[in-house]
C-alpha cells in the first residue's frame, strides 16, 4: 500500500528515532564506560565521551575472566541446545502430525502442558537427575523392594550412579527439549499438503526419507529461526549453568562476566566489567545479524 | 500391463460409508474413467487401489497378485493428484527422477531417462526449473513425467485436468489419451467431467455415492443409461427425466392429465416410471410431424449456443429442454411440436430407478397411430 502522507510519514519517523535511541543508548553507555580507566569510570556523572583506555580494558577483560576458555564453553553449550532443540522438536513434531500410533493426544497434551513448567519451576528435580540420571531408576527399585532383596539375598548394595555435573551433556541435555518448537514445526507440518507425503508414498520414500528429503528442505526457515532464537536463550542462560558447573572448566562466559564485577571493598572496575560484556555480547550480535534474513522469513507466515 | 480386479471392495471411515461392496474387473492396457458427482467416493476408490488407504472390505488385485498388504511402492501404480503435489524445494528434474533416486539408480542413468521422459512431455528446456516457476500447463506435465519415469504398469490420474483452464484441458485430455496409448499401461483416470470420460474411456464407471451405477463404453453409457442417476448425469444438458404411469392402450400418463402416446410400449400398464428423452434427439417444429412419438411443449425461452439452440419450456408440468436449430426465434406460443423416435425414448423404474429393458419395441408401430393420439391429446 502506498500513501501519501507527510504529516503522519514525520511521525512515525521520529516514533522510530526515539525508539532507536532508548534501544541503542545502553549500549553507547556500556562502550563509553569500557573506554575509560578505573578513575573516569567511577566519576559522577561518567564522563561521556570515550576515553582512550579501551584495547587495555578489553585485553585485561579477557584475560582476567579467562574468557577465550568460556567464549568456546559457551560456544558448544549454545550451539548443542540450539541444534538439540532444532532436531528433537522437529522430530516430535514429525511423530504427532504423520504418525497415528495409541497416545497421539495424550502426547501432544503432554509437551503442551510443560509450556507452563519453564526450567527456573523444575530447577530442584530437574538438578537431582542430572546429579544422577539413574536416580528416577533407583528410586523405582528402592519402591518395588528389589534393592531390599538384592541386598538381603544377594548380598549386593545396588547404588546407580551417573553424574553429568560439570560436562558439556550436563549442560545441554536437560534444556534440549522444548515445547514451543516442537509446536513451531507442528504448525508447520500441517500446512504442508498431504499430497506431498503421498506422492512421496508412490514414488517409493519410506517415512525417513520424507523426512529428510522432503520436509526438513521445506522447513529450513523454520529451522534457521528456531536455531537463532534458542542459541540466543541458551547462550545467555544463567542459573541452569550457574548450578551444574561447579568447576570452572565448565563455566560459560555469562556466568564468568560474574568473576569481573567489582566485588566488595576495592574500587568497582566498572571500565573492565563492561569491557567483558561487549565481548560476550558479540557473538550473539554476529549470529543475529547473519541470521536475521532466514529467522524473519521463518516466523512470517510460509512462503508460497 | 496388468489387468486389475476388485471384488467387494468397500470403505468406511468410522460409521460413514464413502465405499460401499463393489466389483470390478479391468483389463489390462484399458483406459478406465471413473465418473461421478463430487464427494461420490471417486478419490477414495483410487487411493484404496493406490494403497494410500487401506480397504475396509473385500480385496484388490493387480496383475494376478493381491495387493491388500503391499505399501503403495509394492504395488506397480504411479498417480498423478489433482493439484500436481510436486515437491516445491526440488528441479523439474530431481521431482521428476525422485523415485529413480529413491530406488537408488545412479545419476548418470537418471539424468538420462529423465531426460527421455522430458522429451516426451516437451519439458525439456525447463528441467532446472522449480515449480514455483512453471505455468499450470508445465506442471501437470512435470506430474505426469513423475508418474511415467518408473514405466508403471498402472496409471492413477485423480482429476488431473480440473486446474487448468479450458483450452489447456482440452490439449492435455488429448494427450493423456495418446501417452495411454504409447504406454501401453493400464490407466484409470478419476473425474466430475463428463466430456473427458465420453472422450478418454474405453470403458465408463459411473459411481454415485460409494456404489456403481453402471460399467460401459461411453457410447452404452450414453445411449443406454442403466439406471435414471446414469441418464441425468450424461449428456449436456441433461437428459429430460419426467415421472410418468404406463397406460393400457400404449401412451404414457402424466401427474397433469396429459399423455403421450408411445408406439411399441411394452412396460405393463399401471407401472410407476420415469420418461427420459435427450434434448438432442427430438425433431421439432415442422420435422417434428414425421416422427412416431409426438408431443407439445410450452416454450419459455431459447439459449442461443452458435450452431445450435436449446429450447427451455415445460411438458407436463415439469422443466423441459430440446435441442433445436439454431435459427429457432422465441415467439411461438402455442407451444413447440416435438416429435421422436421411440428408440429414442428411455423407461426407468419410478421405484429402484433402473432401466426398464426391452420397454419399448424397436419396430415402432404405423406413425399415424400416433399421430392421431397426438391430435387427440391436444382437443
Ligand atoms: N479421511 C476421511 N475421513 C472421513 N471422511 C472422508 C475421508 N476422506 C474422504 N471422506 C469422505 O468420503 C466421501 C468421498 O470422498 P472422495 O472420495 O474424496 O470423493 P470424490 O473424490 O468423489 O469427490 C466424502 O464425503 C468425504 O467427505
Ligand atoms: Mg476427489
Amino acid at each position: 500500500m502506498i500513501e501519501r502522507t507527510p504529516v503522519l510519514d514525520a511521525v512515525t519517523h521520529t516514533i522510530l528515532a526515539l525508539g532507536f535511541v532508548v534501544a541503542v543508548a545502553p549500549f553507547l553507555v556500556v562502550g563509553i564506560a569500557a573506554s575509560h580507566d578505573l578513575f573516569h569510570v567511577n566519576l559522577v556523572p561518567m564522563p561521556l565521551v570515550p576515553g582512550g583506555h579501551f584495547v587495555e580494558n578489553m585485553t585485561a577483560a579477557w584475560i582476567r575472566a579467562d574468557l577465550g576458555v568460556k567464549l568456546l564453553n559457551s560456544l558448544i553449550f549454545a550451539l548443542g541446545v540450539a541444534f538439540g532443540k532444532v532436531i528433537v522438536s522437529a522430530l516430535t513434531a514429525y511423530a504427532i502430525v504423520y504418525f497415528r500410533f495409541p497416545g497421539r493426544h495424550l502426547l501432544f497434551w503432554a509437551i503442551f502442558v510443560t509450556l507452563m513448567l519453564p526450567l527456573e519451576v523444575r530447577i530442584v528435580p530437574t538438578y537431582a537427575v542430572a546429579a544422577n540420571v539413574l536416580g528416577p531408576w533407583q528410586g523405582i527399585l528402592d519402591i518395588l523392594g528389589v534393592t531390599w532383596l538384592a541386598e538381603h539375598f544377594a548380598g549386593v548394595r545396588l547404588d546407580l550412579q551417573f553424574g553429568l555435573l560439570n560436562s558439556y551433556a550436563g549442560l545441554i541435555l536437560p534444556l534440549v527439549a522444548t515445547a514451543t518448537g516442537t509446536f513451531l514445526y507442528r504448525q508447520f507440518f500441517l500446512t504442508v499438503p498431504d499430497e506431498l507425503a503421498e506422492a512421496a508414498k508412490m514414488d517409493g520414500a519410506g517415512p525417513i526419507r520424507f523426512f529428510f528429503d522432503v520436509l526438513l528442505p521445506l522447513s529450513r526457515n523454520n529451522i534457521a529461526a528456531l536455531a537463532t532464537i534458542m542459541f540466543l536463550w541458551a547462550w545467555n542462560q544463567y542459573l541452569w549453568p550457574l548450578l551444574v558447573t561447579t568447576d570452572p572448566s565448565h563455566a560459560t562466559a555469562v556466568i564468568e562476566l560474574k568473576r569481573l564485577i567489582p566485588n566488595e571493598g576495592g574500587i568497582p572496575e566498572w571500565n573492565i566489567a563492561m569491557a567483558g560484556t561487549l565481548i560476550v555480547m558479540l557473538p550473539t550480535l554476529l549470529v543475529v545479524v547473519v541470521m536475521q534474513r532466514w529467522f524473519v522469513r521463518g516466523l512470517v507466515a510460509t512462503e508460497k | 500391463m496388468a489387468d486389475i480386479s476388485l471384488s467387494r471392495v468397500a470403505k468406511s471411515f468410522g460409521r460413514t460409508t464413502v465405499v460401499r461392496p463393489l466389483d470390478l474387473d479391468i483389463r489390462s492396457g484399458e483406459f478406465i474413467v471413473v465418473l461421478g458427482p463430487s464427494g461420490c467416493g471417486k478419490s477414495t476408490l483410487l487411493r484404496m487401489i493406490a494403497g494410500l488407504e487401506e480397504i475396509s472390505g473385500g480385496s484388490i488385485s493387480i496383475g494376478g497378485r493381491v495387493v491388500d498388504a503391499l505399501e503403495p511402492r509394492e504395488r506397480g501404480c504411479a498417480m498423478v493428484f489433482q493439484n500436481y503435489a510436486l515437491y516445491p524445494h526440488m528441479t523439474v528434474a530431481d521431482n521428476i527422477g525422485y523415485a529413480l533416486k529413491v530406488a537408488g539408480v545412479g545419476r548418470t542413468e537418471r539424468r538420462a531417462r529423465v531426460e527421455a521422459v522430458a522429451a516426451t512431455l516437451g519439458l525439456e528446456g525447463l528441467l532446472d526449473r522449480r515449480p514455483a516457476q512453471l505455468s499450470g500447463g508445465q506442471r501437470q506435465r512435470v506430474a505426469m513425467g513423475r508418474a511415467m519415469i518408473r514405466s508403471p504398469q498402472v496409471f492413477l490420474f485423480d482429476e488431473p485436468l480440473s486446474n487448468l483452464d479450458a483450452k489447456l484441458r482440452v490439449q492435455m485430455r488429448i494427450e493423456i489419451r495418446r501417452l495411454h496409448d504409447r504406454l501401453a499401461a493400464t490407466s484409470i483416470f478419476v473425474t466430475h467431467d463428463q466430456v473427458e470420460a465420453m472422450t478418454l474411456a474405453d470403458r465408463i464407471v459411473v459411481l454415485d455415492a460409494g456404489r456403481i451405477e453402471q460399467v460401459g463404453t461411453p457410447s452404452e453409457v450414453y445411449h443406454r443409461p442403466a439406471t435414471r442417476f446414469v441418464a441425468g448425469f450424461l449428456g449436456s444438458p441433461p437428459m429430460n427425466l419426467i415421472d410418468a404411469t404406463v397406460g393400457s392402450d400404449g401412451t404414457l400418463e402424466f401427474a397433469d392429465g396429459s399423455a403421450l402416446s408411445v408406439p411399441g410400449v411394452r412396460a405393463e400398464p399401471g407401472r410407476a416410471v420415469t420418461l427420459g428423452i435427450r434434448p438432442e434427439a427430438m425433431a421439432v417444429g415442422a420435422m417434428a410431424l414425421d416422427r412416431p412419438v409426438q408431443g407439445r411443449f410450452a416454450l419459455e425461452f431459447v439459449e442461443h449456443l452458435g450452431p445450435t439452440a436449446l429450447a427451455h419450456g415445460r411438458f407436463a408440468d415439469a422443466a423441459f429442454v430440446a435441442q433445436v436449430p439454431g435459427e429457432l426465434r422465441t415467439g411461438a406460443t402455442e407451444g413447440l411440436a416435438f416429435g421422436c423416435d421411440p428408440t429414442a425414448l428411455h423407461l426407468f423404474d419410478r421405484e429402484t430407478g433402473r432401466r426398464i429393458d426391452d420397454a419399448i419395441a424397436a419396430g415402432a408401430a404405423p406413425a399415424t397411430t400416433s399421430v392421431e393420439a397426438a391430435s387427440a391429446e391436444h382437443h
